[in-house]
């Protein structure tokens, strides 16, 4: 999971409609925390 | 920005659904626009995009709450707030100019493509703790790496998105391919991560591996992320090509591919994933720090 990066495709979909996208697909808590965390480091440095 | 037309119902769709989803946010949980919440749960949005008035009047797919129709940074903090994250990566739509049917001359590609990114940068300005920016290019047009050169330094503009279905690259022919490789090159050398979203014309399995073999190791060293998880208009047996079709034991921890991350937006390769039952990492990724 650390090789993903959430994106949403603003304004396509909103990142919240995207959120609940991925919550329809049964991701363990750990993979979820993973994905919440995962930045870029052009996003997050 | 996926092409317009094909998703117009649904865009529209999406114009009437958005307020209601405002109000049904508990204000507690909007954090102050422009400034970092405590409260945020995703750390970042890493595929947004803004749009000009002009971009928006000549392709439409714009928010029409926006007089003239458009996507502003304000636009974006809303939606960010809404969904908790903290950072958005916002990708110019710069590249749009280059399709086809709009049938700009290439003095006119280079001014337009030259607008957009200023536009885009000028929005991220606003919000320097919660935005930053890609420029883009159609990589085929004369003016992409004197683009990317002008740049050079940039505090807004710190990556570069490439489309390639929007520009039209035909990966199977090698002159594209290289002109593509060259474009990449000229971000490497920037220092610029790379954000690509592959696709264009039939693109499969084939077609992945010519994109993985002689256009990718122009990065370099730089990060590449692929849009969508490469799925967004690709064929399954692409995107498996993609990304995990080589283990690390056929695939040195040095190749560019092992830098590059996987888009998750509109999470079909977890998707496909979960259906097909592959593992859920992409072997040909890296992973972050």
């Amino acid at each position: 999971m650390k090789r993903f990066l959430f994106g949403s495709d603003f304004n396509v979909l909103t990142p919240l409609q995207e959120i609940k996208d991925i919550e329809k697909f049964s991701l363990t808590k750990e993979e979820l925390r993973t994905l919440q965390q995962n930045c870029a480091p052009w996003a997050c440095s | 920005m996926r092409l317009p037309r094909s998703t117009f119902l649904k865009i529209v769709a999406l114009w009437f659904l958005l307020p209601t989803l405002s109000i049904l946010e508990a204000p507690t949980l909007i954090a102050k626009q422009g400034q970092f919440s405590n409260q945020s749960v995703w750390r970042a949005d890493h595929h947004m995009h803004l749009a000009s008035p002009h971009l928006c009047g000549l392709v439409g797919e714009c928010l029409p709450s926006n007089d003239p129709p458009a996507v502003f940074a304000t636009d974006a903090i809303r939606a960010l707030d809404q969904g908790r994250v903290s950072k958005g990566v916002i990708l110019s739509c710069a590249y749009l100019y280059g399709l086809p049917s709009l049938h700009l001359k290439p003095s006119e590609l280079a001014l337009m493509t030259r607008r957009e990114n200023e536009f885009t940068a000028a929005q991220v300005a606003l919000y320097p703790q919660r935005l930053v920016g890609f420029l883009s290019v159609d990589p085929l047009a004369e003016s992409a790496i004197d683009e990317i050169r002008h740049w050079r330094g940039s505090h807004e503009l710190v990556g570069l998105k490439l489309h390639f279905t929007a520009s039209a690259v035909n990966i199977r022919s090698a002159r594209e391919r290289g002109q593509v490789a060259k474009v990449i090159a000229a971000a490497a050398q920037e220092g610029l991560p790379i954000m690509i979203h592959v696709g264009g014309g039939k693109f499969g399995a084939a077609e992945a591996e010519l994109f993985i073999q002689n256009v990718l190791p122009s990065a370099g060293s730089s990060w590449v992320q692929i849009a969508h998880a490469g799925v967004a208009y690709l064929s399954k047996t692409a995107t498996t090509s993609l990304c995990c079709a080589h283990s690390p034991t056929t695939s040195p921890k040095t190749t560019p591919l092992q830098r590059a991350c996987c888009s998750i937006s509109l999470t079909c390769l977890l998707r496909t994933e979960r259906r097909r039952k592959l593992p859920l990492s992409c072997n040909r990724c890296g992973e972050l720090e």
